[in-house]
């Protein structure tokens, strides 16, 4: 080995990096070398300087951690939800849970209309204006002829004094 | 530091952290801020650039903590991405490789010593003026010198960690501490002569 490569192995053994095997090679090469020898001798001078560099050290200030904790805050807040799983939606409800509202909603509406007849007063009150008997409740078509009656776009059918206001109607 | 727990301890702070708790990450905080300070602060040479770096690794540790997968490796992964702060900084700022310290002419002095050394106020004062020699013999140095001298002399890394630090061979990583080595002797050596 060149001395150079020695030397590096000087260095490693002041920061006390060698094993004792590389310890006891280099110093059986620096009993032979005194090139080395006096290498070594100059780098322990000024060592124990460096040792006391060493020492010195300094202190971060409070703002360090109290930083630190503000940007976490921060990006916790700008992520928003980044803490809920990915398969959560807005303000930390499942999209499930919105699904399962959702289709609540409209089969609840369904069954609203299917379940919408009309009462009594309005089964009389037709009854009267067509002259239907209150038999025909429970009728499907009764709502068709009740749509019919409220459509503004079906001609009126006027009454036999051409009064179209009259209940007094022709041909039924 | 970290000699003050065992590793076993420091995993499980770790593993703690890693699920969430904002604690435990304080402990980590607690354990390693004044290392990495030191560490970033000899790398850049500046006090104030070496806090505002700290708070940007401790940041990134913590976004990227839930990555790591073993959480034995905190130590060096914590110094890795402290040494990739400091060269990103630098590469941003398009500075030289040799960081400017006229600016704020090692204005180290203005920051709190950390006291547990003890040590009496013209020790203190030779350590500030070495120091000082020191850091500008440093910032005369490549980074990749640079960084591994620190880790080994002020830091007291093992060679073997250093090169899970920097990922390098054991051999350039002795070669890069032996090249700064000789750059800081000279530097204390005039120094040395200049007193007496």
């Amino acid at each position: 080995m060149k001395c150079h490569r020695w030397q590096v192995e000087i260095s490693a053994r002041l920061d006390d990096q060698l094993s004792s095997r590389e310890a006891e090679s280099l110093q059986a090469h620096l009993n032979g070398c005194p090139d080395c020898r006096r290498f070594y001798q100059d780098q322990l001078e000024g060592q124990d300087l460096l040792e006391q560099a060493t020492e010195f050290r300094l202190q971060p200030g409070p703002r360090v951690w109290a930083g630190v904790r503000a940007r976490i805050a921060a990006a916790a807040f700008r992520s928003g939800r980044s803490w809920w799983p990915p398969h959560w939606g807005a303000f930390g409800i499942p999209r499930l849970a919105y699904g399962v509202v959702t289709l609540l909603i409209v089969v609840a509406g369904m069954f609203w209309m299917l379940r919408w007849q009309p009462d009594a007063l309005e089964l009389r009150q037709l009854a009267e204006l067509d002259e239907f008997s209150l038999d025909v409740a429970g009728n499907p078509f009764i709502m068709e002829a009740r749509f019919e009656r409220e459509n503004p776009f079906l001609p009126v059918a006027f009454g036999d004094d051409g009064n179209p206001f009259s209940q007094n109607r022709g041909g039924k | 530091m970290s000699a003050e727990i065992s590793q076993e301890e420091l995993k499980a702070i770790v593993e703690l952290a890693q699920a969430g708790s904002l604690d435990h990450f304080q402990q980590l905080y607690s354990l390693f801020s004044k290392p990495i300070f030191n560490f970033i602060w000899r790398l850049v040479g500046s006090p104030n650039e070496a806090e505002d770096l700290t708070q940007d690794t401790f940041f990134k540790v913590h976004s990227e903590l839930p990555n790591l997968r073993d959480p034995g490796q905190f130590k060096f992964w914590l110094y890795r991405i402290a040494r990739n702060e400091v060269y990103q900084k630098l590469r941003r700022s398009r500075r030289r490789s040799e960081v400017s310290i006229d600016d704020e002419e090692l204005a180290f002095f203005e920051f709190l010593p950390d006291e547990s050394h003890g040590l009496n106020p013209e020790k203190q004062v030779l350590s500030e003026e070495l120091n000082r020699v020191i850091a500008q013999a440093l910032q005369t140095l490549k980074p990749k010198y640079r960084d591994v001298f620190i880790l080994a002399v002020f830091e007291k890394l093992s060679y073997d960690e250093i090169t899970q630090v920097v990922g390098r061979s054991l051999l350039s990583v002795k070669t890069d501490i032996y090249r700064a080595r000789l750059a800081v002797k000279q530097a204390i050596v005039d120094y040395m002569r200049r007193r007496s």
